[in-house]
């Protein structure tokens, strides 16, 4: 029998235990919390599973900063815009975002104060020497840079090899050429350009490949509302050779009542053997495993005097909110911009890295292509329509491209509809 | 003055406030919910719309009516408007005359009426977003199944774009509506019709009507509650209209399958929220001014009858 002497010993044995637990484990917790501090992260934008890694990447290798990871942006583009606002007007968001759509997006945050201006960041780490000026201008707002580019995206084709070999097939130089090689492929059975518009976006998207590459940056003035669309004389002959595509038989049948992911079906299965797209499409192939080898190119242009040679642009951006810890995230940004494992991996998500546009050799033989041929021609690519569109007209010219290649508009009243669809919006904004 | 004592000649007060109170007591859970999550998002949508608002709080500035001017002049607004009233229109014969049919049919049969039922109505338990994406790969113009029977029955020249052609979209999204809705007016109707006395069709019966004479006379005329019910319920689903129209078409091509939510849709994705709650609001009031029109023209139909 324990005697009453012991028992009370025992008790206060307990009893000091116990307080010098908790008194501990508080005192660790008061230690992390002057020594480190935690930066939240939504999402990077790379491509997936990069994102986990390189947080436990960093979080390895920092005591003083903590990422806390969360993984909220999981839907289309403008629902995460929508969570974004909703979060960051309320100071819920995250610190520091990456994979950001520039353009609209980014002027709104800009405007109403939610992210930090970066210029100085910029200047001290060095970035500025990094990143190419057409870049650095699409993040920069009244002289101030609000944004880190994180990679460079152009669209071209997308093709499968094994298809050309069979018909021994060679990539075009010209847009004749590539007319030819259209009518070779129909000849042959299959669809020479896949068409899937029913989703929407990849119609405004095709449409201004084709305008870019028939109007170079007269494009970009119509884009930015300085010129009347219908004054853009050249974008019909690109409007003519997208609406030809269709009304030729180089498309695939019904463009309009198949989606984005039919119609890449169609090139997977190898009924399509070429499909115009980004570098985004490298991981979805990836995923799908044809039994085929792809190649790629870049479209010729409608007219060769063209002064960009395609469409693209920034694929994401890293902002930082400004009610975020300023240091422990510009700790973060300069990581994610320097250290070899970030660079790299962003390098295998989205090919080519703003910050690196010098292209190693010993990537896979398309990553390489497609990296080298974005960078050779880093100051000929005309950026996406939304970077200069707010997203309303943006919506309607997706339409408004399938009106045109439905045969319901003529590319001369498909620049009457965006006119009138453009102009009415600035009107009202 | 009455007064209810107790047996000690005191007023009991307790008993009758408990019987007055407890009905909106045991209402009120529902009532604050129906508030928070139906009336309020409603009344705050109905005062976003008079401001200009992107989401990002320091935005926000008093528009008045403007946002209501620009959608009343829009076309895209009102060409999806006129969309919803063709919907509304087919919703009201075609689903509902189904659902009667096939309700009639199965009170009819003798054996397999479960079977039948359970098959008819299955459907309706669908989520809206499954069933789009069935019909998304029934419509294929080329890998779909629609196309193949067609083929395969010698019936080639029925073969359709039937996403992809604007004269066809809207009324192949409303295809996919009227299959996956029949089916719930269809089990209404059957309730209903099982409410009929069978004496009722006993006693025509004897007097020598024939089918189509028990229907008109006897069938429709009981069911006129029910028809209340089915049609209101077809105004609501018609006017807000949204999932299965967004999948399979989003609303092309080129606005010709477009309805007003899906238009809402799309000004919520451009952060054009002024316009959108307007837009929503105004759909709202046209819902309203349908179905209490509806009910009170069957309210004066029955008093005038």
């Amino acid at each position: 029998m324990i005697s009453t002497s012991f028992g009370k010993r025992l008790k206060k044995l307990t009893c000091v235990f116990l307080v010098t637990l908790l008194l501990g484990a508080f005192g660790l917790n008061l230690a992390g919390a002057q020594d480190s501090t935690d930066i939240l992260v939504w999402g990077l934008g790379y491509a997936s599973n990069y994102d986990e890694l390189l947080v436990e990447r960093f979080n390895e290798g920092h005591d003083d900063v903590n990422i806390v990871y969360e993984d909220v942006l999981t839907g289309e583009i403008s629902e995460n815009n929508q969570k974004l606002r909703v979060a960051m007007e309320n100071e819920a968001g995250p610190d520091v975002l990456g994979g950001l759509d520039v353009g609209a997006n980014l002027q709104a945050l800009v405007a109403t104060g939610q992210v930090r201006d970066l210029t100085e960041f910029y200047r001290e780490s060095g970035l500025i020497e990094r990143i190419p000026d057409n870049l650095l201008s699409q993040v920069t707002i009244e002289g101030r840079i609000y944004a880190i580019p994180q990679n460079l995206e152009s669209v071209g084709i997308f093709y499968n090899k094994d298809a050309f070999a069979e018909l021994e097939l060679e990539t075009p130089a010209s847009f004749e050429e590539y007319v030819d090689l259209l009518e070779a492929v129909k000849d042959a059975g299959y669809y020479g350009y896949t068409m899937g518009l029913a989703g929407g976006w990849p119609s405004a998207l095709m449409a201004s490949m084709f305008m870019y590459s028939s109007a170079g940056s007269e494009y970009i003035d119509v884009l930015s509302g300085t010129q009347p669309w219908p004054d853009c004389e050249n974008c019909l002959d690109g409007l003519y050779a997208f609406q030809g595509m269709a009304t030729n038989g180089y498309a695939n049948p019904d463009p309009l009542g198949i989606d984005y992911n039919q119609s890449l079906d169609l090139f997977y299965q190898g009924q399509s053997i070429m499909v115009l797209n980004g570098p985004w499409f490298i991981n979805d192939a990836n995923l799908a495993e044809p039994d085929f080898e792809i190649g790629f190119f870049y479209l010729p242009a409608v007219n060769p005097a063209t002064d960009i040679k395609t469409l693209g642009g920034i694929g994401g951006s890293i902002v930082i909110a400004e009610y975020a810890p300023v240091d422990a995230a510009f700790k973060v940004v300069e990581w994610l911009t320097t250290e070899e494992v970030a660079v790299q991996a962003l390098r295998e998500s989205a090919v080519l890295p703003a910050f690196s546009i010098e292209v190693p050799e010993d990537i896979p033989d398309l990553y390489y292509q497609i990296a080298s041929e974005t960078a050779a021609n880093v100051d000929k690519i005309g950026f996406w329509p939304v970077t200069y569109l707010a997203p309303k007209v943006f919506g309607d010219m997706n339409q408004i491209v399938q009106g045109m290649i439905g045969g319901m508009l003529s590319p001369e009243e498909f620049l009457d509809e965006m006119q009138a669809t453009h102009s009415a919006y600035l009107a009202e904004n | 003055m009455a007064q209810t004592l107790s047996a000690a000649g005191k007023p009991r007060a307790g008993p009758r406030f408990r019987l007055d109170l407890m009905p909106y007591l045991f209402i009120l859970p529902a009532v604050l919910i129906y508030v928070v999550f139906n009336l309020g998002p409603v009344l705050a949508s109905f005062f976003f719309s008079f401001f200009k608002w992107d989401l990002l709080a320091p935005t926000t500035e008093f528009a008045g009516l403007d946002h209501y001017t620009f959608i009343l002049n829009d076309n895209r607004f009102l060409n999806a408007l006129g969309h919803n009233f063709i919907f509304l229109g087919l919703a009201v014969v075609i689903p509902v005359s189904m659902g009667l049919f096939l309700a009639v049919f199965i009170y009819e049969i003798r054996r397999g009426r479960v079977v039948f039922r359970a098959a008819l109505f299955l459907p309706a338990i669908f989520s809206g977003v499954v069933i789009a994406y069935v019909w998304k790969w029934i419509y294929h113009s080329f890998a779909g199944v629609l196309n193949a029977v067609l083929e395969a029955i010698g019936l080639g020249a029925f073969t359709q774009l039937w996403l992809g052609d604007h004269n066809l979209a809207l009324y192949s999204t409303f295809v996919a509506y009227t299959w996956a809705s029949f089916g719930y007016s269809m089990v209404i109707f059957l309730a209903g019709l099982q409410d009929i006395s069978t004496d009722i069709f006993d006693a025509a019966r004897v007097d020598g009507a024939n089918f189509w004479q028990k229907i008109f006379y006897i069938t429709i005329p009981c069911l006129y509650d029910v028809f209340t019910f089915v049609i209101t319920l077809r105004i609501f689903t018609a006017m807000g209209i949204f999932g299965v129209v967004y999948i399979l078409t989003g609303g092309g091509p080129f606005y010709s399958s477009d309805v007003i939510d899906i238009y809402v849709f799309r000004m919520i994705g451009n952060f054009e929220m002024g316009w959108a709650t307007a837009a929503a609001s105004v759909n709202a009031v046209i819902v309203v001014i349908l179905t209490t029109g509806f009910i009170k023209f069957r309210e004066w139909r029955s008093w005038s009858s």
